[in-house]
This record gives C-alpha cells, structure tokens and sequence, in this order.
C-alpha cells in the first residue's frame, strides 16, 4: 500500500502577469523519505513551497500539505502547526536576540523538543545574547535551521538550507535531515548543490520552468539509469530510437551516447542492430540526470 | 502573546517618539506658562485658552494625526522588504490574527497618545505652571483626538497593506494629513459634517459656545463618533482583505 503523500498537487499554477513561475505541476511526495527538490535559478522552486505553505496563493490547481487543502486558509495554517520550514532567504527578525526568538518561535508550537534545542545551540555555537541584525549570513542559516531542526515536526520543508553554511556545517546539516528521517520526518528540501543532494536524498523531482520535468527515486537512477555509448567503424549514422526510455542521444564523429531511464538492454540490442562495433554501458550520476532532463526541457520549450 | 510581543516590538521605537514628542509639548507648554503665562500682551486671557491653543488647537491635530498614522506603517509588506515575511507567515497563525493583534496594538498605542495630554495637562498646571486645568476638559479632548486618531491609524495600517517601501509610507503620512487639511480648509463640500474635518473636530470647535475660554460646553456627538468608529472598523478591514489576497 503506497503511504499518504506529505505533499501532493494537481495542476497547480502560479502566474505572474504572462509569466508562468509555476506551470501545471504535478507532483507527489511520500512520507518517511527524504526528497531532493532540483531546478535552475527561477525554474519555480520557491513559488512552489510558498504556495505549498500558503504564503502566495495558486492561480489555479490544487494541492495538499500533510493532507490539507493549500487553497483554504484555515486548513494551511493547521498543516503549518506540524510543518517545520526554513526559507531561502533565513531572515528572521533582527530586532530579537537569539534567545527572544527562539522563545517566540518555540511558543508556537506544541512539539518543540527543549533537548534538541539546547543540542543544537551547543552544535552550533550561537551567542543566546547577541542580535540577530549582528548575526554572519552563515549563523543566520544555523539560527533558522534551529527553529527548524528543535521540533518533532512531521514535515520538513527546506528551500536551499545550505546556502551560506561552512562545509563542516553543511556536513553536520546533511546529517541533521538524515536523523530528521530515521525519527519519522518526511523532508523536501530544494538545493542547487546536486552532490548534497546525491548524497541524503531518497527521492528527487526536478523542476524547470515551473513543470515537473524528472520524479524518481535515487535507487532507480543508481540501478535503471545508464548511459550507453555505441562506438561504429566509420561515421555513425542517425540513430532513431522508438524506446520511450531513451532521454537523449548525442552524436559525435563515430560515436553516439544514449542516456536510457530504464530497459537498457532493449537499447544496447538496437544499438548492435543499427551495426555498432562496441557499446559500453556505465551508470549515470545524479547531475548527468539533472543535465540532461534541464536540457531536454529548453528544447522542448524551443521547438 | 508572543505576537502582541511582536507587535510592541516593531511600533515601540515610533510609539516612544511620539509619546516623547506630546511629553515635550505638554512640559514645555508648562514651562513656558510658569514663566510667560498670561502673555503681557492678553493679560486676560483664561488658561484654558492658552492650552487649546498651544496643545488641541492650531496645527497640533495635524501632528498627533502624522504621528498616528506613522503607528499605522509596518507589517507584512514591510516584512516582505526586510525578508521575514516568508518567517512570519510560515506559522500556523492567520493572516487576520496577525493583523487584528498588530491593529489592536496600535489603537492601544492611539489610546495612549490621545489621553496623554488628559493626564499631564491637569496634573502638571498645579506643578508647574501654578494653574488649574479642568480634568473633563482634557478628557474630553481626548475623546475627540483618539476618535480621529484612531481614523488615521487605520488608514496608515491600510497603507501599510499596499507600500512596503520605508520612505512612501512616511511620505504619505506625512503629507495626506496636511493635503487633507487644506481641501477641507477650501472647500465648502463637508462644511455640514464638522466630523469630516478632522482638523476642527479635534479642536472641538464646533462644541465650544464661548470663544475666549475655549472650553467644550456642548455634548459630544455620539453619532459621529460613531460614524468615526465605524470608518477605523472599515479601513480595518479593508487592509485584512488586502493582506489576505496578498502574495509574499
């Protein structure tokens, strides 16, 4: 039985002016996994969690957050009670000190854990008596990553939570949603950094502009994906595939490149059936997969 | 209760200035009375006219009015600039709590302003100006300046709801309430709805009989007060539908 998605939408759009930030979305996260949420500078990714936790409003569509309506009020601020969210800009107010706004954050919520608070204050060394305005960018990160982080939350959205963060906290973020994971939290977090992603991820959708362009999960990129290169004795010739698994085919000089999603033996028999004197088949890492599904969609937009 | 906190947080350093502000008026006023009062020139003149004068008549209404109205500015479209919008919205609160506690802190704050002068004016004539200031006079005044007052929070609170710029806002506070003043100073429209005016309604002119002593000896009109009260609700709830809709 597939488990209730966290997050789930239908069509949904958001239209500013002529332009589509976000367009027919269709998208479904499972619980219990860690999603990876990928796409260039603007292809839609902050609309779409902004929509999700009713800071903007959908032009059209549907969509739910822990099983309630995105588009009624009441029922977003209710899924919000156990949705721990960091922005992307981590802006909180600078006019409180470090300790103020943890008081004023933890008293919204019923499942604030006092221990990880004091853990993470530990971890990240915060000065409980110091601004927020005097906060570094990076401390301003690690403080909204501890509102986000000390609570037993059922979701946790993140929209690119490693921006500004040192490698040592970066590494300690990264471990932080995988301890998030195992307790139960389903985690959607969005990051331009595909190696972090690779590395923490269950789950991956790709968005470009604002469509859906990839869903899948890591495991099926690591056994499915491949990327097949034919070599042929002289110049190669067009290689027309009627595979629906095949994602792109590149030619150069006597060799052609292939990237099957699923099925590549079907596609290595083709290739030997078009005369190709060898073929090597090697898997294809999550950022060849990020490439090539951004690419495919500027081409699609083109033609 | 974190939210009122919140609340304070963001008026307190304009709310601060403007009781700072009516303070050093009100002190100053009796300074100058201990020292110059009654001035050489209107040796009988009565002090409740040298106090209408110097604190609810001429240009002060026009004051208090940019100071409440100031009161009015912030919230989420400012928080959009200052980028904790996305913070502020991403708790399980309603956008209408958040306003109705940002609203009810800045009429609180109104409150305050209005009546300041009923409680220094009496108390501080004895003290230091050696006389005496009628306590109904002041509280009366009072009534009539949170009345306006509070039409003009709304109205800087509804702003805030469309300009999230620092220096519009305060422009447009600052310049409405002197722009407003000179139509209804020219023109003739409202000259049947004394209550239009904010400038006269504040000085209580149209409920003084007695020119020289300037003291209100008529009964305030509960109709317009009301009719005040029911355009802060409305300018109120405006902003909330505006908030509402609003994307951050």
């Amino acid at each position: 039985m597939t488990p209730d998605p966290v997050i789930e939408t239908h069509n949904l759009t958001k239209q500013y002016g002529r332009f589509k930030a976000v367009s027919n979305l269709d998208m479904r996260i499972g619980g219990g996994r860690i999603t990876g949420f990928l796409g260039r500078n603007g292809a839609g990714k902050s609309t779409t969690i902004k929509m999700l936790l009713g800071i903007s409003r959908p032009t059209s569509g549907t969509g739910t957050l822990l099983g309630r309506s995105i588009g009624d009020s009441s029922e977003c601020r209710k899924s919000r009670e156990r949705v721990a969210y960091v922005a992307e800009d981590k802006q909180t107010y600078g006019y409180m000190t470090v300790a103020q706004l943890i008081a004023f954050t933890r008293s919204f919520y019923t499942d604030w854990d006092i221990d990880s608070e004091r853990r993470l204050l530990r971890q990240f060394a915060l000065p409980l008596t110091r601004k927020v305005s005097a906060l570094s960018k990076g401390m301003r990160t690690k403080l909204a990553l501890l509102l986000a982080l000390s609570r037993h939350s059922q979701l946790l959205i993140l929209d690119e939570p490693s921006e500004g963060l040192d490698p040592v906290s970066i590494e300690e973020l990264l471990q932080a949603l995988v301890t998030a994971a195992a307790d139960g939290t389903a985690v959607f977090f969005s990051s331009h950094q595909i190696a972090e992603v690779e590395r923490v991820a269950d789950h991956v959708c790709i968005i470009d502009h604002g469509r859906l362009v990839a869903d899948t999960s890591l495991e099926e990129i690591r056994q499915d994906y491949r990327r097949i290169t034919f070599g042929f004795a002289t110049a190669a010739p067009p290689l027309q595939f009627s595979n629906p698994f095949v994602r792109s085919v590149q030619t150069d000089g006597r060799q052609v490149t292939v990237v099957a999603v699923r099925n590549s033996n079907d596609v290595i028999e083709c290739g030997r059936g078009f005369g190709a004197s060898t073929v090597e088949s090697t898997p294809v890492s999550l950022r060849e997969v990020f490439l090539s599904a951004v690419k495919e969609d500027i081409h699609d937009a083109l033609v | 209760m974190m939210l009122w906190y919140k609340a304070w947080r963001e008026s307190r350093v304009r709310f601060i200035l403007s009781v700072g502000v009516w303070v050093i008026l009100c002190i100053s006023l009796m300074s100058r009375a201990r020292t110059g009062f009654p001035p050489p020139e209107r040796p009988d003149l009565p002090f409740s006219a040298w106090v209408w004068a110097n604190i609810y008549g001429n240009m002060n209404p026009t004051i208090f009015i940019i100071l409440v109205m100031i009161l009015g500015l912030g919230g989420l479209q400012r928080e959009r600039s200052t980028g904790t919008a996305a913070f502020t919205l991403s708790l399980p609160v309603s956008r209408l709590r958040l306003l109705a506690v940002r609203a009810a802190m800045g009429l609180a704050q109104t409150l305050i302003l209005a009546f300041a002068p009923a409680l220094l004016i009496p108390t501080l004539s004895p003290l230091i100006a050696h006389q005496s200031y009628a306590e109904t006079q002041a509280l009366q005044f009072g009534v009539l300046f949170l009345a306006w007052g509070s039409v003009a929070y709304s109205i800087g609170f509804l702003w805030s709801n469309l300009f999230g710029g620092e220096f519009t806002g305060t422009a447009l506070c600052v310049i409405s309430p002197v722009v407003y003043r000179a139509f209804m100073a020219s023109s003739g429209t409202f000259q049947n709805y004394p209550a239009f005016n904010y400038a006269s309604f504040m000085s209580g002119l149209p409920f003084i009989q007695n020119p020289v002593r300037v003291m209100i000896d008529k009964p305030l009109p509960l109709e317009s007060l009301l009719i005040l009260g029911c355009l802060t609700a409305t300018f109120l709830a405006c902003a909330e539908r505006l908030a509402h809709k609003q994307d951050f």
